[in-house]
């Protein structure tokens, strides 16, 4: 499978603080990664360049060939860790907005996983609990076919069995040659579904790998490397 | 895609301004019903105390109406783009410009619907008044002589008019950008604003001095051409803010 996505050299600074510093990673096609790492280590901060959203300091970031821009946020897919469903808009209109924008738009999916979650298409995102609004917007993210997905904390806050539900569809609608970049603290919820890990730590990426080839090397799981790598850290 | 946002930004003008105009519509033909029948002689106190407090009413709705035209394009801005749904509207495939450059129509645009809306209810109130007929012919024939006799007036008047229009808007966002900028503190950017305000005030003063004997028109045109100048060094101030230094909130 092609790589999606290529960091070189990346640094972003605020202020005086280093969130990340010279960052090089590449982003394979067709894996589920698991971004992870401490607070503030600088996982959000690399999710946000990859949309967009910042802009490096130093270094250069390349998805699917376009620089970061118009093109490039084309076929990437961004779930924040915080809800951003405008509160004046319907749940159907959030469906025509992301028509309007995403060709990768897939509106049957989408109003089947809102079936499937007994969420009405007509109420008003207003009128909605946090817990919906979390997963109308991972509908909404999930129902696109883009090539890469970044999700920002997708699980957290949310109870056991909307967590798998959550996980499922992330799984299931994903097309085969994107991926994914699953953020996120609580890792023995995703452990199963995650075929590379990224370990982010001050800024710098501390380990890099994949699942089994990782598991293999140090013989614990996932949360324990976590746990070796991050010693101390907290 | 910039046709989509411009949708959407009228989506929103849609839903925020329809109220306002339906009930200040629906005062305006109450207050008209009233002054009808004040013209055939009712009278009485409960009826001028009525006819009163609509009169206020519809006097509060054209207020509303203007200030809400000013700060909801403000706020839409700053919420849009520095506030939570700016993970949705600044992730969206479409460049920086075009997301502003959608803003700034959307605005105007509710601007002139506004403005159109106050004139359509003072002409309502005053239709079928005895004199009035004279007083809306005279103001058609002063329109008429004004761009056919004084066509360069009236075309200085629309240029600089719209650039201080624009300038005004562009200071707005540029205002709520900066303060995003500096992390959204409210008493640094209302003494922000209040500086950059009063700058400007001395440089319009400043103007006003300098196009000082000049024609109308050749003052206005200078006006407006300052402005326009304005409105380009806000908008780059705006859309290098939102593209490098963005901080959402």
């Amino acid at each position: 499978m092609a790589d999606l996505a290529y960091i070189s050299n990346v640094t972003k600074v605020y202020g005086s603080q280093v969130a990340l510093n010279n960052v090089n990673l590449t982003i394979p096609g067709g894996k589920v990664i698991g971004l992870l790492g401490p607070n503030g280590s600088g996982k959000t901060t690399l999710i946000k360049l990859l949309c967009g959203l910042l802009t490096p300091n130093a270094g250069n970031i390349s998805i699917c060939g376009y620089p970061v821009g118009p093109m490039s946020k084309s076929v990437v897919s961004y779930l924040p860790d915080r809800t951003y469903v405008p509160e004046w808009m319907r749940v159907r209109e959030m469906l025509d907005y992301f028509c309007d924008f995403y060709a990768d738009f897939r509106r049957p999916l989408a109003e089947m996983m809102l079936q499937n979650l007994r969420i009405d298409p007509n109420a008003p995102m207003k009128t909605l609990s946090k817990g919906t609004k979390e997963k109308v917007q991972l509908i909404l993210v999930m129902s696109r076919y883009a090539r890469l997905y970044l999700l920002d904390e997708p699980i957290a806050g949310v109870d056991p069995v909307a967590r798998d539900y959550i996980l499922d569809t992330i799984i299931k609608a994903h097309s085969p040659e994107s991926s994914v970049i699953i953020s996120t603290h609580l890792i023995t919820d995703i452990e199963q579904v995650l075929d590379e890990v990224i370990m982010i730590k001050y800024g710098n990426v501390a380990l890099c790998g994949d699942v089994p080839g990782l598991k293999a090397a140090w013989n614990m799981n996932v949360v324990d490397i976590f746990k070796e790598v991050f010693k101390g850290c907290f | 895609m910039f046709l989509k946002l411009l949708k959407h930004e009228y989506k929103y003008i849609i839903k925020s301004f329809t109220l306002v105009y339906a009930l200040f519509f629906g005062v305006t033909i109450i207050l008209k019903i009233f002054i009808h029948m004040a013209i055939g002689g009712s009278s009485g106190s409960a009826f001028n105390t009525l006819a009163g407090i609509f009169a206020v009413t519809w006097y509060i709705f054209m207020l509303i109406i203007g200030l809400m035209t000013i700060t909801n394009n403000a706020r839409r801005f700053k919420k849009s783009m520095f506030g939570p749904e700016g993970y949705l509207t600044n992730t969206l495939p479409v460049s920086t410009s075009s997301n502003i450059i959608a803003k700034i129509v959307a605005g105007a645009t509710n601007y002139v619907v506004s403005y159109i809306a106050v004139c359509l209810s003072i002409n309502i109130l005053i239709i079928g008044i005895k004199g009035s007929n004279k007083v809306i012919k005279g103001i058609k024939e002063g329109i008429g002589e004004a761009f056919t006799d004084h066509f360069d007036v009236v075309f200085a008047f629309f240029f600089c008019s719209t650039f201080v229009y624009l300038a005004f808007l562009l200071f707005c966002y540029m205002l709520t950008s900066l303060s995003s900028m500096i992390g959204g503190s409210k008493a640094k950017s209302v003494l922000l604003g209040i500086g950059l305000w009063i700058a400007n005030i001395f440089v319009f003063t400043m103007l006003v001095e300098m196009f000082d004997g000049t024609s109308a028109a050749g003052a206005m045109f200078g006006i407006g051409f300052f402005y326009m100048i304005i409105a380009g060094i806000e908008f780059a101030i705006v859309h290098n803010i939102v593209k490098n230094h963005l901080n959402l909130q």
